[in-house]
């Protein structure tokens, strides 16, 4: 996910030095974002007038608490590599090395491929047990390709 | 592609390491450049021949019939 999440521009260690500070601070809005939902729905299960699954009120606790250990391990992560030189150089050849970067785009490109494979299989398989399943993934896949397009547009202009 | 970066790397006794610490890329991109696994962009093209002081023709290798030319 190196590529993906985490490419960076920067020539040296100093540049790249902002580039860590950056992220970290994404880290910590993720960290917020993951206990208010883990705090949320604490609160909802303690509630009788809450209209929510048992089940979901599970599932948003696990992504809460999914993305506060996360985040957190990143943040540490990224502090221990903004304390030492060598392991700095090391992260930012690995955030800007040309051919991570090109083995990333491949990859994600692949994965978006199995994606939109794995939605209409989903959605035709799954369209026989719950129909409103097939719009909700023609939704998905519209939104994919609108987004597609929009950005297409743009680095078009762009380059 | 092929190059003649290992050729000139050992001539000038020059490690892995060194050269990919020199032109800001991992040692993996240039195993993988020395074996033609890996294009390198214009950028790291140049970088490169900068570094060994020679043109980007003289140790990158375009073969014309493999890019369709």
């Amino acid at each position: 996910m190196k590529g993906l999440f985490c490419s960076s521009k920067a020539s040296n260690n100093e540049e790249y030095k902002k580039d860590v500070k950056t992220r970290m601070k994404i880290l910590i809005i993720i960290f917020v974002t993951g206990s208010i939902t883990l705090i949320t729905s604490l609160l909802a299960k303690n509630m009788q007038s809450v209209a929510v699954s048992r089940q979901m009120l599970n599932v948003y606790s696990g992504v809460g608490t999914g993305l506060i250990v996360g985040s957190a391990a990143l943040w540490i992560k990224n502090k221990i590599i903004l304390a030492d030189d060598e392991k700095l150089k090391k992260s930012r050849l690995d955030s800007t090395d040309e051919r991570i970067r090109e083995i990333a785009n491949k990859a994600f490109k692949a994965a978006g491929t199995v994606l939109l494979f794995a939605l209409y299989v989903t959605g035709l398989i799954g369209g026989l047990f719950y129909p409103f399943l097939v719009r909700l993934l023609l939704y998905l896949i519209c939104i994919f390709f609108a987004a597609y397009v929009t950005a297409y547009r743009i680095y078009e202009k762009r380059m | 592609m092929q190059t003649r970066i290992q050729e000139f790397r050992k001539l000038r006794k020059i490690t892995q390491s060194e050269l990919a610490d020199a032109v800001n890329v991992t040692r993996q991109t240039i195993i993988s450049l020395e074996n033609g696994k890996y294009k390198a962009s214009l950028v790291l093209a140049h970088k490169i021949a900068q570094f060994f002081g020679i043109a980007i023709e003289d140790i990158f290798i375009f073969n014309e019939e493999e890019e369709n030319i």
